[in-house]
């Protein structure tokens, strides 16, 4: 059976294709960071959330926290008790609060932050 | 009978996992549900059927991990893996915390060795593969050089000790020791197996009566949105029904995190003991030396890997890693006494939308033995 398209024809037309996905997506929407959506934040807590960006960055990507928001204050609590034990975090406790106190001004002001919308 | 008990295993823990995510358990108890995948495409361009050294193609591996806190003192995790080898248990272990510097594991875990394997995660490092100390079977020849140092997730049984101790906000030190089944492979064996340490049909037991153990000691330095880890890994033990081939780990990384930037190193060494036999000089490819054959190879591997924003959405990555093998082989291997393998990739991770980036990348691989090889890699990564 005569074959309409190479091997190496099909991979280059695949690899395109998501590139030109990758595009679209990457260009479709807003970027979301750990306040979107919430209220304006204090000082304070903007710190807080930038200290958080920085140690959660340590591991895994940020978005990993934000398309969590919407968990419960009771459930970041244990996140981050989990996440500040894990070796070389680099999270001390006082940083854990500090961590936390974002998290839950997250998630007492962002209304949108309901599971799987964030 | 024996894949009647793996089939039911594998039930309970996929029931375990679907009773602890209900609803109706939720109401009552906390825990955590975080899940990842990753859909790859890896073409190898410089031949024409790649599968003949390579899992080109498609892969997917999929993640879905429970964990139950018991009070602030107790907790359990329990994790699925759907990959290449079909569902295993990548994590199953209860944590008893007595204090930050004082914490027990028991169970199937992955131990602490290197700094790698705590992202080994796909939704939690940048590129589709990994570095080549860790890969797990997507690198080119993986047959021929029988894969990497420690094949990442090192899933095993056993016990760790661990903690972490803060001296200043700025100072933090970490260890970790461990007793754990070990790397196995048949008798007369000159390498790990590493089907066998996956494979129900030999139990998930240790195969030689002895432990391996090993330990891990890592100091942190932090200021500010900088910080620079530093660590040192070593494990040993017996690898073979009689125990008596032994083989030696050691590891030292280093990363250095500058806000968004990350800049990593990370070095292994194996020195892995190979059973002669009764004839070695026809066993094995290269004659006996002055005081006779040499039952030790010693396989060497390292990264080094940059990481830095391009964009809000778009992070580059640029990564060298690279194998050497040094000792006897046997006289079927396609490798020499000193064998090496040089590794250029170039990447970037995009977010897409939510915790789904897309993963290109790019890698030259240089062979001593072979013709060098390009592989190219389009993948989907998710998390929740």
């Amino acid at each position: 059976m005569k074959k309409f398209i190479t091997r190496d024809q099909r991979d280059r037309i695949g690899i395109a294709a998501a590139l030109i996905a990758a595009w679209f997506g990457a260009t479709c929407s807003e970027p979301r960071n750990l306040l979107s959506g919430a209220a304006p934040p204090p000082p304070d807590i903007r710190r807080a959330c930038a200290l958080a960006t920085s140690k959660c960055s340590h591991c895994h990507p940020i978005e990993r926290v934000v398309v969590s928001r919407g968990i419960g204050e009771r459930r970041w609590k244990m996140y981050v008790e989990q996440m500040r034990l894990k070796p070389s975090s680099g999270i001390s406790p006082s940083e854990a609060e500090i961590i936390f106190s974002c998290l839950r001004f997250v998630e007492q002001t962002c209304e949108e932050c309901k599971r799987g919308r964030s | 009978m024996i894949l009647q008990r793996a089939i039911g295993c594998r039930a309970v823990a996929a029931l375990a996992v679907a009773a602890l995510a209900s609803p109706a358990f939720a109401d009552k108890v906390e825990r955590n549900f975080a899940g990842s995948i990753q859909l790859d495409y890896m073409a190898v361009p410089s031949e024409p059927i790649g599968r003949k050294m390579s899992l080109d193609a498609a892969t997917v591996e999929v993640s879905l991990k429970v964990t139950q806190d018991f009070g602030d003192q107790m907790s359990a995790s329990i994790k699925l893996c759907v990959a290449c080898h079909g569902v295993e248990v990548g994590m199953a272990f209860f944590d008893l915390r007595i204090a930050d510097e004082l914490s027990f594991r028991v169970g199937r875990f992955t131990p602490q060795f290197g700094a790698f394997p705590i992202r080994h995660d796909p939704a939690n490092h940048r590129t589709s593969d990994k570095p080549l100390p860790y890969d797990m079977g997507r690198m080119l020849r993986l047959g021929e050089w029988n894969m990497s140092i420690l094949p990442s997730p090192w899933v095993d049984n056993g016990v760790e000790v661990s903690g972490t101790h803060f001296f200043s906000e700025g100072l933090q030190l970490d260890y970790a020791a461990y007793a754990i089944g070990g790397p196995r492979a048949a008798s007369d064996a000159v390498d790990f197996d590493y089907k066998l340490s996956r494979s129900g049909e030999l139990y998930y037991v240790d195969n030689n009566s002895r432990p391996s153990i090993g330990a891990r000691v890592a100091l942190n330095l932090i200021r500010g949105s900088t910080a620079i880890t530093a660590g040192l890994s070593a494990m040993g033990g017996t690898y073979d029904p009689d125990n008596k081939q032994n083989y030696m780990i050691g590891g030292a990384d280093l990363l250095v995190q500058i806000s968004r930037v990350f800049l990593r190193f990370e070095y292994l060494l194996r020195r892995t003991e190979m059973a002669l036999g009764t004839d070695p000089g026809a066993r094995f490819k290269y004659g006996a030396g002055a005081s006779g054959f040499d039952p030790y190879f010693l396989k060497q591997g390292f990264y080094a890997e940059l990481e830095l924003p391009i964009s809000d959405r778009l992070d580059g990555i640029a990564r060298w890693d690279g194998l050497r093998r040094q000792g006897n082989v046997l006289r079927t291997s396609e490798l020499r006494s000193d064998s090496a393998l040089l590794r250029y990739t170039l990447g970037g991770s995009i977010r897409v939308r939510g915790a789904t980036r897309i993963k290109l990348s790019g890698e030259l691989y240089d062979f001593s033995d072979f013709q060098d090889e390009l592989a190219l890699h389009v993948a989907v990564a998710g998390a929740l």
